[in-house]
């Protein structure tokens, strides 16, 4: 009980100091807000006009002072008005976020269906046909760059085959190649960890001692093997929601998929620093919820680590 | 809990004072503070007139120039890839400002001393045998010419045969270079032979203290008298 | 099987060497001039003159490829050296002086670790402007942490060692027992994290100057080409092709040789153990990790074993 609220805590003290990181992010830009707002504005910047909207905007303020006042109006859900369209930072984010939700959240769940019972056969088998081919298809995708795994399924599908148009249309539809190719990329190599997991216990004493008692390799691999590698697993998906959290930026942009992706580079062009840093604090603020969740779910599930001993049988 | 309970005692110049007891008696841990590893929560440690500092501070440091240890392990106390000579070396290189040759050469002069020949320098510190490399850490205990080395469990991980070699060489040792020793041991075969002074440690507390002599014919505590009974041959 | 493991780690060391041979030398056995633009010859597929064929303006692909070899591999080179460096450094005198600057440095790695990376890197690029420069330090202050956390942990096992403890009473200084008796024999596994890394850095380097956040024109990189060549994919895709599969070839030479090294140091490693383990002091204290955060319970779990890729999948 102590432990799920000391991960609570911890969990707060974590997003406070990300929104602090967030907050500072901005103070390594070259232009201030002052001297972006006025040439947004087709204004004229003089040492003038610059130290009046300084002022205005509060810029003169020591740095812990701002943050302060920030992280008043973030708590209560105002993150802030974008550069270029005034619009508050929350809206924006807020309506580029069902299509970037939809993409990460379908290809997190695909790529550990796919990935679990790849892994599976392939380590049931190892070193045989599968394995290898599996092994090798799973190398290839994690040597390239996803942009370009991207732009060669939009070769094929959209161009040459047909089956998908390369600019919008129905959404469902166009959302059938980010999603394929986020999930099999982080399938790829999930697939390559999980089936390593595997492989360690398969190694282990117990499951000799299971097979001279006659238990058949399905049963084992049921009953103990998975089981016990669910734990780590549930890390891995963490790790893999990380890297689709980032690899939307990539596919948003090859596919032309309006989501929070787009959303950020257009920022990062029109040096929107407002929601650029909304950006990072919301999906920083997901990847936390998500750890915190794997966090728990160690806690509650395994005995080993609410006991806080060594886990056994490992040196 | 309490790892060393009221310890109090002192080592003459030249002497060999022994401590023995079980393992968790806080015999280490008494090795350990005098070394500077870990701080007492009381009291004080005095090395050649100073009160000694614990830590890696360079006050710590220098106060224990004269100051060696010699591990239990010997393999495990030189670095995997670090030569004989290398390893030796080591005992001179911080103590004192020697050009490179110079080092090389106290170094050579401290190996022969404990019998290891020159074909030995080049080899790596885990080709060596257990009393081999015992030698080769006491020579670097001994080149830079220290007052006092604590000695913790250096035999217990040796053979008979060999244990008797390296008591042999330590005693030599300490006639000649006038050192003294605090010589930790389970073993009172081993302790007897080389002490001056015996001390008895039991959950970290000295329960009997005496010349050798004293210690195995006249054994005053309980505990004392089972550890004479548990030493088959004398 | 000894003999057979380091011929393959000195195979694949060669194919590095070589790759990172004709990236640095190949601009000078360039048959075109890469930024000589013709739009008589646009778009050509590969034939005998233009072994790549040319992009869009009439340039010699296969000769810009050669010209932007140096940008991403000696970029990558830096970041991997420069966060190396940094990241070492902070984990062995976190692990060796302990106290608050060790829990300051752990903090700090924990709060770097919950961003997601790609996002944390292409809003530090994004914030501070385009340009190589900005893409390295952005890179460096990301990929530093990993090198941290192992590091830390590798001194925090061999910290009470004898051999340790015997420099120290010899009277080395903390400086010297760092860099004489620690660093080098924890350097194995933190080199094999090294070399599976610059491929992860290289796959972020061309995502960067994809997404238009490398350098600026007319420098010339692999994933600002593929950028480019997008827009013609339909006629020309030699002009994504080529450059993916340079970048492929690249990081995959990375990779394997980091496999290599990693699997001959594994072997090692355990005929080494228990000679080591033999001499461990009885009352080494166990690395204190109160609630212990995701990824410290990651590496403990992953550690030493079969799947040698990086441990986090890159965009």
């Amino acid at each position: 009980m102590i432990k799920i609220l000391r991960t609570i805590v911890k969990t707060a003290l974590l997003l406070i100091a990300i929104s602090l990181v967030s907050f500072l992010i901005t103070f390594l830009a070259p232009s201030d807000a002052a001297q972006i707002m006025l040439e947004a504005q087709g204004n004229l910047v003089t040492e003038e006009t610059l130290s009046v909207k300084r002022a205005e905007l509060g810029l003169d303020r020591p740095v812990l002072v701002q943050y302060g006042d920030w992280l008043g109006g973030a708590l209560r859900g105002d993150l802030g008005r974008s550069f270029k369209s005034g619009k508050p930072v929350r809206q924006e984010l807020l309506n580029a976020l069902p299509n970037t939700a939809l993409l990460t959240i379908v290809s997190t769940v695909l790529s550990v269906i796919l990935a679990i019972p790849a892994a599976m056969m392939s380590a049931k088998r190892k070193n045989g046909l599968l394995d290898g081919a599996l092994g090798a298809v799973s190398y290839i995708l994690i040597s390239f760059p996803s942009f370009f795994v991207s732009l060669v399924a939009l070769y094929i599908f959209a161009l040459k085959l047909g089956w998908f148009n390369v600019i919008g249309g129905d959404r469902i539809r166009d959302a059938v190649l980010p999603i394929g190719v986020l999930s099999i990329t982080t399938a790829a190599w999930m697939t390559r960890q999980v089936r390593s997991l595997l492989l360690k216990e398969y190694s282990k004493d117990y499951v000799f001692a299971c097979r001279s008692r006659g238990a058949g390799e399905g049963y084992i691999m049921r009953k103990h093997i998975l089981k016990n590698c669910m734990l780590p697993i549930s890390t891995l998906v963490g790790i893999s929601f990380a890297s689709i959290l980032g690899g939307t930026l990539i596919v948003e942009n090859v596919f032309n998929w309006s989501g929070m992706g787009q959303l950020v580079m257009k920022a990062i062009t029109n040096r929107d620093y407002p929601v650029i840093q909304g950006y990072v604090i919301f999906m920083s603020l997901s990847l936390l919820v998500l750890n915190a969740l794997i966090d728990m779910l160690y806690l509650i599930v395994d005995p080993r680590v609410r006991a806080g001993t060594e886990v056994a049988g490992e040196r | 809990m309490v790892a060393v309970n009221n310890v109090s005692f002192s080592i003459e110049e030249g002497e060999c004072v022994g401590i023995i007891g079980e393992s968790g008696s806080g015999k280490t841990t008494l090795a350990s503070l005098i070394a500077g590893f870990e701080r007492p929560d009381s009291g004080k440690i005095i090395f050649q007139g100073k009160r000694l500092y614990c830590g890696q501070s360079r006050t710590a440091r220098n106060q224990r120039r004269n100051m060696q240890v010699v591990f239990q392990h010997s393999a495990s106390s030189f670095q995997p890839r670090s030569t004989v000579l290398d390893g030796v070396c080591d005992g001179i290189r911080y103590k004192e400002s020697a050009g490179t040759a110079q080092m090389r050469d106290r170094a050579a002069k401290a190996l022969y001393q404990v019998g290891i020949p020159e074909s030995y320098f080049q080899k790596k510190c885990c080709e060596l045998s257990g009393g081999e490399c015992q030698r080769v850490a006491i020579a670097r205990a001994i080149s830079g010419g220290p007052q006092l080395i604590l000695l913790d469990e250096v035999t217990s991980a040796l053979d008979v045969s060999i244990q008797a070699q390296i008591m042999h060489l330590l005693h030599d040792l300490q006639h000649e270079m006038s050192m003294s020793y605090l010589f930790i041991s389970h073993d009172i075969a081993v302790v007897a032979g080389l002490c001056d002074k015996i001390l008895v440690l039991k959950n970290g507390c000295i329960i009997e203290a005496g010349t050798p002599r004293d210690i195995l014919h006249n054994p005053k505590e309980e505990y004392t008298k089972q550890l004479m009974l548990s030493v088959l041959t004398l | 099987m000894k003999g057979n493991g380091k011929k393959s780690v000195l195979f694949a060391g060669a194919l590095v060497f070589a790759v990172v041979l004709v990236s640095v030398l190949g601009q000078f056995i360039m048959p075109c001039d890469p930024q000589k633009t013709d739009l008589s010859i646009s778009l050509l597929s590969p034939n005998s003159a233009f072994w790549f064929g040319t992009d869009k303006l009439g340039r010699c692909i296969f000769s810009r490829i050669l010209a932007g070899a140096p940008n991403t591999v000696l970029s990558a080179v830096i970041v991997t050296a420069a966060s190396f460096a940094i990241g070492t450094f902070l984990g062995i005198t976190a692990a060796y002086f302990g106290k608050l600057y060790e829990k300051v440095v752990m903090t700090a790695t924990t709060l770097f670790q919950a961003f997601p990376k790609f996002i944390l890197i292409v809003a530090l690029a994004g914030i501070m402007g385009t340009g190589l420069k900005n893409s390295i330090i952005a890179l460096t202050l990301v990929y530093w942490v990993p090198y941290a956390r192992v590091s830390r942990s590798l001194v925090l096992e061999i910290k009470h060692i004898d051999y340790i403890k015997a420099a120290q009473i010899c009277g080395a200084g903390p400086m010297a027992v760092l860099f004489r008796y620690i660093l080098p024999n924890i350097a194995a596994p933190l080199i094999v994290e090294c070399m599976l890394d610059i491929g992860g850095v290289i796959l972020s380097l061309a995502s960067l100057s994809y997404l238009g956040l490398g350098s600026a024109k007319p420098a010339i990189e692999w994933g600002s080409m593929m950028s480019e060549a997008k827009q013609v994919m339909l006629q020309a895709p030699w002009g994504i092709i080529f450059p993916g599969i340079a970048i492929f070839i690249v990081v995959s030479a990375f990779n394997y040789f980091g496999e290599k090294l990693g699997e001959s140091f594994y072997s090692d490693r355990r005929k080494t153990a228990d000679t080591v383990n033999k001499g461990r002091c009885l009352n080494r204290p166990e690395p204190d990790e109160p609630g212990s955060s995701l990824k410290n319970r990651s590496a403990k779990m992953f550690g030493g074993d079969e799947c040698q890729d990086r441990k986090t999948p890159v965009k």
